[in-house]
């Protein structure tokens, strides 16, 4: 392999995300998740950036095309035992996932509006993320039991 | 496939680690107090404070077509589930009728507790919510279904329901409220088996009663069918109003950003409504002593 060709590999396309949120951000192509049919509600976007906040267990999905669409995610396994997720067929087929090792899944919190109200994660829309293909999907989970609004109490950071 | 755990902390999967410092410095910024947004300043701003505004009257009236859709879905599921139990018992009988043992005096009372059975699938056809016809198709107003008694039989009629209605749950995504009651009650044989085994049961033998017990069981499943219909739009819409409200906090703090003249007054907006996520972006956890703000510095 030539000099310049080894230089060039090195180098991911990088880009800058507009957040209404966070700001300017400096991003890579490989940190974006395509989603294929978008959000529920939201069934035309396509391109998210998935950003940790910390090691709180939660994450931040912000939408490339809207600066204004954001989502906070959170590791539900961190806060709910007991909690799976079967991922049936159709939804692994969008997803293009084999193995269970590349898939994660993050729910979407909707944050209290009051002081004495927890933040509640989405068990029942959980968002799944094919961390190899860079592929996502949120599904829509039947007879899960479980709730779109389900209360949890946010682990402080170790500082 | 099933989950079970988190994949996501191993830092092996991903770049994501390289990701912590880019999200540090955007909340050091917020937490300057300096504006996500000047809408004096920035031509773009003034543009992005009526999107988001607009936006959320559009998330509003988007809830309240998933209200409705909600609501509907749940009125049917309790239609569907009581035309099933019709169906059960219908074919109970069908089954004790069949058999050659029975005389035309037993037959008898089958007939009348299934002339029972089919008017009750009548009235769920005719069920009510909010003074309209949930199963009229585009004409909620005009009764879709009514016993006849004109003849020997019991018979029913039917105004064949038709069309649906609609609601808008976002931008770009219309959702069905229901099904019509051509597709449950017609199409799916069911008014039209219980009338034909109340009929055999009138006047024909066992073997009359034999010939319609295929089509109550095909009436069954395509109710489950429904069933399972109605229970992914309920699922959906369940979801999809969860993503709003999400969304919606967002936006809520946004537009107060937008607006917002100063810190100090900001703060005193947020002491009155209490946000905790917009007291966290703002960086107020000392004046407003809320704990979130601790887990997103």
């Amino acid at each position: 392999m030539s000099g310049a060709a080894a230089c060039l590999n090195q180098y991911a396309t990088k880009m800058i995300v507009k957040s209404d949120l966070l700001g300017s951000l400096d991003i890579e192509e490989t940190d974006i998740f395509h989603f294929p049919t978008g959000l529920f509600g939201f069934p035309d976007t396509r391109d998210f950036v998935l950003l940790p906040v910390e090691s709180s267990g939660l994450y931040w999905l912000q939408s490339i095309e809207h600066s204004a669409l954001a989502f906070l995610l959170v590791d539900p396994f961190i806060y709910f035992t007991g909690y799976s997720v079967d991922i049936g067929s159709g939804d692994l087929k969008e997803l293009d996932a084999r193995e269970s090792s590349a898939v994660a899944i993050l729910s979407i919190v909707t944050l209290p509006r009051n002081r004495d109200e927890k933040p509640t994660a989405n068990l029942q829309g959980p968002v799944a993320f094919n961390f190899k293909a860079r592929r996502a999907r949120q599904l829509a989970i039947q007879h899960s039991g479980f709730d779109v609004r389900c209360p949890f109490e946010l682990a402080p950071i170790e500082s | 496939m099933r989950i079970t755990n988190s994949i996501i902390q191993q830092s092996s999967l991903n770049n994501i680690q390289g990701n912590l410092k880019k999200i540090h410095e955007a909340q050091e910024r917020v937490s300057s107090g300096k504006r996500l947004l000047r809408a004096s300043d920035d031509p773009v701003g003034a543009s992005e404070t009526m999107r988001v505004r607009g936006s959320l009257r559009a998330l509003d009236q988007y809830r309240r077509g998933i209200q409705t859709a909600t609501s509907h879905a749940s009125i049917e599921e309790h239609a569907l589930d009581q035309v099933s139990g019709i169906l059960i018992r219908a074919r109970e009988l069908a089954t004790m009728y069949a058999s050659d043992h029975v005389d035309a005096s037993g037959r008898k009372m089958g007939l009348i507790e299934v002339e029972g059975l089919l008017e009750q699938a009548i009235g769920v056809g005719n069920t009510r919510s909010d003074g309209r016809y949930l199963f009229g198709g585009l004409d909620s107003a005009g009764q879709p279904y009514a016993v006849d008694n004109s003849g020997a039989d019991m018979d029913f009629t039917s105004t064949s329901p038709s069309g649906h209605n609609f609601v808008d749950i976002s931008d770009n995504q219309r959702l069905v409220t229901g099904h019509n009651g051509t597709e449950v009650f017609e199409d799916t044989g069911l008014l039209a088996s219980l009338r034909d085994l109340a009929t055999a049961l009138r006047n024909g033998g066992s073997s009359d009663v034999r010939g319609v017990m295929g089509r109550l069981d095909s009436a069954f499943e395509g109710i489950q069918s429904l069933l399972g219909e109605v229970g992914g739009r309920a699922n959906l819409l369940n979801v999809t109003s969860a993503n709003l409200d999400a969304l919606e906090v967002n936006f809520l703090t946004l537009k107060s950003d937008i607006e917002e003249v100063d810190i100090e007054k900001s703060m005193t907006e947020l002491v009155g409504r209490q946000t905790s996520f917009q007291a966290a972006l703002l960086a107020t956890s000392q004046v407003m002593n809320l704990t979130l703000a601790n887990y997103l510095r």
